[in-house]
């Protein structure tokens, strides 16, 4: 093969794989995605199914409804599930026969690719999140509960949803079947471990959010807030690592992989 | 002219599964078309040449670097399945900056290049702000070609990119791809539409089951002009076994005295003329022996001949496969 006569051709690309520019690329992707009226339409209905859950909560009889309904479920239960699925799906999505094509022939270093779409879907998420703890916490104040904190509502929910995007992220990348996955962690380490007195608790995402929100009266409160802010980005980064290992080595073949 | 891919004993397989067989090509500036029928190995090829695959043996270079291991490279190239999958809801402007971007572009030069890209596939403006993924299929190849205009690419790989496409769609894309290739850029095309193939492409890629017809000599190259592709033989794809139309249709002036030519010369398996006395079918003892030497039978028979054609394309006779023994 005559490499010189090829190595002749081979001039500077009329484009130079430019990170900032890919950044903001994926970023307005990502959010021309969402703003669409469809759905707007979706995310006005879960709104409104919060809000109107909210207000049954905090007109409740029982005093720790309201606290349940924040800490408990949205924050530990609806909030998780939701950023999980967002993420797995923004990855999926992506790795659909065709759609791949039109992203993984681009000039940008695959794990660039994961980390930059990570940070698209993870403005969205935390957007849309926050708008749904506002709608609650002004729903609060109308009916006059008293309110946890704010500042660790948000940080929980903040955690959280980058926490669980890079889960979501991370089974996305590794299979199409990321329910299974996404199943199986919440049982052996939510679930099981995430509840033992031992060390490896610290894996526990929920934990770490239960820690901040200081609303699981038998968690150990450990290195605190702070420690589990900490634990919690340790988590997340290397989720989105392992994604970033797995797309970056990982070979698309469309439908005859039948996973990709 | 210098080879822009070059590939040598390239093989890739699924498992057990066979994708291409040790296959060695070059692929020169210009318009090259891959032809070959389904699983033959076409998008295989083509997810190699795209970096989204590895080569399970043998050496591919692209622009003389790695496609798989070197973004500098995938810079300089751009692809267009042959799937329609396209973010739902998203115009066609809003995805075209988004990927521009994404190829490295500032926002404001990704703006300019969608909007030429645009106009250059002839997408009319009014269908610009609707949803790619409500678009017509015809509409949807035109964005599809357009995303791969935006960041100049050197080498442009097209799988299928006129299905759906309607004759004057056919036409105006084939324009757009002869500009293309003007200006410099080099075109890597597949279709099951053989006719367009033909009108296009200056050299092929045979493919059938993973392998070259025949290993060693990798790009068909047609030594006829493009220009008109319905004059083509059969004897433009060198290094592989001359299969020449086993039947022609000759219109001339007097098909009884051309047929008792053809059989005086033992070359006539059987022929038969058409009632108006203007048409000669022939059906060929050895193809090869009138096509090897058309231009003295057709002189030496003293008639008039106005249109020598033959059923089927050029390229159809070519990856027909070979008939039982």
């Amino acid at each position: 093969m005559s490499r010189s006569a090829v190595s002749e051709l081979t001039s500077q690309p009329r484009v130079a794989p430019r990170l900032a520019p890919a950044l903001g690329g994926l970023l307005r992707l990502a959010w021309a995605q969402q703003l669409t009226l469809r759905k707007g339409l979706t995310a006005l209905a879960i709104l409104a199914g919060l809000g109107g859950l909210t207000y049954l909560m905090a007109t409740n009889v029982d005093v720790e409804a309201w606290d349940d309904w924040i800490a408990n479920a949205f924050l530990s239960a609806i909030v998780p599930v939701m950023a999980f699925m967002a993420g797995a799906g923004a990855v999926r999505d992506d790795l659909k026969p065709g759609a791949v094509d039109y992203m993984m022939t681009r000039p940008l270093p695959r794990w660039a690719y994961v980390i930059f779409k990570y940070i698209s879907h993870a403005t969205v998420a935390v957007t849309a999140g926050l708008l749904a703890l506002a709608l609650m916490l002004v729903i609060g104040a109308a009916v006059d509960v008293a309110w946890m904190p704010v500042g660790r509502l948000v940080a929980a929910l903040v955690g959280g949803v980058l926490a669980f995007l890079g889960l979501g992220f991370m089974c996305g990348a590794l299979t199409s079947r990321y329910m299974i996955f996404g199943l199986l962690y919440a049982g052996l380490v939510e679930a099981a471990v995430g509840n033992i007195p031992i060390q490896l608790n610290q894996l526990s995402i929920l934990r770490h959010l239960r820690v901040i929100l200081h609303a699981g009266g038998d968690v150990e409160v450990g290195a605190g807030p702070l420690g589990s802010a900490g634990w919690l980005a340790v988590i997340t980064l290397v989720l989105l690592g392992v994604a970033a290992l797995v797309f970056a080595t990982k070979e698309f073949i469309g439908e005859k992989g039948g996973d990709a | 002219m210098n080879a822009i891919v070059e590939a040598e004993n390239l093989s890739r397989f699924y498992g057990v599964v066979l994708g291409l067989n040790n296959v060695t090509f070059s692929i020169r500036p210009g318009i090259t078309g891959i032809v070959g029928p389904n699983g033959a190995g076409k998008t295989t090829l083509f997810r190699l040449l795209t970096g989204q695959i590895k080569a399970s043996s043998g050496d591919l270079r692209v622009f003389g670097g790695s496609p798989w291991s070197d973004p500098r490279v995938r810079a300089q190239i751009a692809y267009c399945p042959e799937e329609e999958t396209v973010p739902s809801g998203v115009s066609a402007p809003s995805w075209l900056v988004s990927l521009g971007m994404i190829s490295g572009l500032s926002a404001q030069a990704a703006k300019a290049r969608a909007a030429e890209a645009l106009q250059r596939v002839n997408l009319p403006a009014v269908h610009w702000r609707k949803p790619v993924s409500a678009m017509s299929k015809g509409m949807k190849q035109r964005v599809k070609l357009a995303q791969c205009l935006l960041h100049e690419p050197r080498l442009i790989i097209l799988d299928e990119p006129m299905n759906g496409l309607d004759p004057m769609g056919r036409a105006e894309f084939g324009n757009v791809l002869r500009d293309l290739a003007a200006a410099g850029a080099s075109v890597v095309i597949s279709s099951h539409i053989l006719q367009d193939l033909e009108a296009l492409c200056r050299e092929f890629i045979l493919l059938r089951w993973g392998r070259m017809p025949k290993a060693g000599n990798a790009a068909a190259n047609r030594s006829d002009a493009p220009a008109d592709a319905s004059a083509a033989t059969g004897s433009a794809i060198a290094g592989l076994p001359l299969r020449w139309p086993r039947e022609t249709m000759i219109r001339c002036s007097d098909p009884e005295a051309l047929a008792r030519y053809l059989i005086a010369e033992s070359l006539l398996r059987g022929c038969e003329i058409d009632a108006e006395k203007t048409t000669l079918v022939a059906r060929w003892a050895n193809p090869a022996d009138f096509y090897t030497q058309f231009h003295q039978h057709l002189l030496g028979s003293g008639v008039t001949i106005y249109e020598v054609s033959a059923p089927g394309s050029h390229l159809e006779a070519v990856i027909a496969p070979p008939p039982l023994p």
